[in-house]
């Protein structure tokens, strides 16, 4: 038996209102089946199971606006197999989940909330046992919880017979009275995206000290071979620039891992599933970041289809729960008619952002001659909690590399 | 084909690529990305949906010379004529 939480669909989320659910009680579902479909700031957006098993009940209703974190059904499984879900995922949603309810702590008024400290691993235990952390006594230093806690509490769980305890406010449940509060006075769809995105923001400046790397690129090479490689398509299977930056950013994190990550429990995570979230800036206002998943596993061709394909529903708000919720990375392309240098702010729990600006002709010097070459300016902003600036540094020198050999992309 | 049957093709892709901008006040002279505020990846479609419409091929090196809607109406028709 599992609950279905309302996942987390980027760092700027704090709830979805349910719209629609495609299962009923009783229905068989596969893991990345969508059950439910739910209107976010970034649209409507179909919400995948991670594990098979069968529906047991609906929690929420159609209509429902529901907090990052808070149950929407209840799927029991034929017993939860860990290994058959994606780490990356799982791993990933969690992380969001934490990270949401961080920011939702830091909403609610301080008396409603008690911040638990807890191990990783004892968090861990206690998701698995069904123990509430909330009532759980830490022993460790400053009222840490442990390993033992847990287990002890989850003994005494069995043991003493269920008894009705007066409802303790959950923090989730100050956020949805707040979220119905906020709902009786209308705000725009744009504003609240707005809103969402000014509180993820806000929080990356002031938790994640950033540190900042730029680099010029020449694309000389890359830019001719993919000419050529154009030249020989017809113009439904071409490629553009923006796919084999990509492409290039994917292999280098294949040589610097450690920019693949996510910041969770005052420790660097290393992700292995290359998830490159790319921002798509929505005319209306706001922006989303989709993520290309496996990025690194994908031939140019794929990463092109991908791109188009994602970028097509990002505009019409048709974007899968499962690319909003999985980036490792963020990338931002500000496109040949944006500025020269972006310098980004980083997603948490992600630790680093990577931008590039417009590419433009400048004069470039190598092999003691001066020509105009083709260049771009990627600049990396890097959480200094996880990496250093030499880490960055490699990164920026591998991405190099692999674009002037585009051939191996 | 005369020019506003091809004209209009060419909106009818545009509106579907960018619903919410107001064609109406397109400036067919001056580059219509930053008009109706379309990146790459929307150009490339435009050209993509309208070179499948009208059975013509559209050679990247011809991308940014098409980018005001009277050019790309021009080199279509001289395409189709061809």
């Amino acid at each position: 038996m599992s609950e279905f939480l309302m996942p987390s669909l980027g760092a700027d989320m704090e709830a979805g209102t349910l719209t629609e659910w495609y299962v009923k009680p009783g229905d068989k579902v596969k893991r990345g089946d969508a059950i439910a479909e739910v209107e976010t700031q970034k649209g409507l957006i179909d919400i995948e199971v991670y594990e098979d098993g069968v529906i047991e009940k609906l929690v929420m209703q159609v209509g429902d606006k529901v907090p990052v974190g808070t149950v929407l059904a209840i799927i029991s499984g034929e017993k939860e197999k860990a290994g058959e879900t994606p780490k990356a995922v799982t791993e990933k949603q969690k992380g969001e989940i934490l990270a949401e309810q961080k920011i939702a702590v830091s909403a609610a008024p301080a008396k409603d909330v008690k911040r638990i400290k807890v191990s990783p691993l004892a968090r861990k235990i206690a998701e698995e046992l069904g123990v509430d952390l909330s009532k759980v006594k830490g022993t460790g230093d400053g009222g840490v919880i442990h390993r033992e806690d847990v287990e002890n509490a989850a003994k005494l769980q069995k043991q003493s017979p269920v008894v009705e305890t007066p409802p303790v406010k959950k923090p989730e449940a100050v956020i949805a009275e707040k979220l119905i509060e906020e709902a009786k006075t209308p705000v725009p769809a744009s504003d609240k995206m707005r809103m969402a995105i000014a509180a993820a923001m806000s929080r990356s400046n002031r938790e994640i000290p950033h540190y900042y790397l730029e680099s010029r690129i020449d694309l000389k090479l890359a830019l001719e071979w993919l000419e050529a490689e154009n030249k020989k398509r017809n113009i439904k299977e071409r490629i553009l620039q923006p796919a084999l930056l990509l492409k290039a950013v994917a292999k280098a994190l294949t040589v610097v891992p450690q920019l693949n990550a996510y910041w969770q429990d005052n420790q660097i995570q290393i992700q292995e599933a290359i998830n490159i979230g790319f921002a798509i800036s929505l005319r209306q206002g706001g922006l989303v970041i989709p993520a290309i998943l496996n990025a690194d596993m994908k031939s140019l061709d794929e990463m092109m289809k991908d791109m188009l394909d994602i970028t097509i529903r990002a505009r019409e708000s048709k974007l899968r729960s499962i690319e909003l919720s999985s980036s490792t990375i963020t990338v931002t392309n500000l496109g040949e008619r944006g500025a020269e240098k972006v310098f980004g702010v980083i997603y948490p729990p992600q630790v680093a952002i990577l931008g590039f600006g417009k590419v433009t002709e400048q004069p470039w010097a190598s092999n003691g001659m001066v020509g105009v070459h083709p260049v771009v300016t990627a600049t990396l902003a890097a959480d200094h909690r996880a990496t250093d600036g030499h880490t960055g540094s490699k990164f920026l020198e591998a991405l190099n590399n692999f674009l002037q050999k585009p051939e191996t992309l | 084909m005369n020019d506003s049957e091809i004209r209009n093709i060419v909106l009818n892709h545009l509106h579907q690529i960018a619903p919410e901008a107001n064609l109406d006040a397109l400036d067919e002279t001056t580059d219509l990305r930053p008009q109706l505020d379309i990146d790459s990846m929307d150009f490339y479609r435009l050209l993509v949906a309208v070179s499948e419409e009208l059975h013509v091929d559209i050679p990247e090196e011809e991308y940014s010379g098409l980018v005001s809607m009277q050019k790309l109406i021009d080199f279509l028709k001289a395409k189709i004529t061809e």
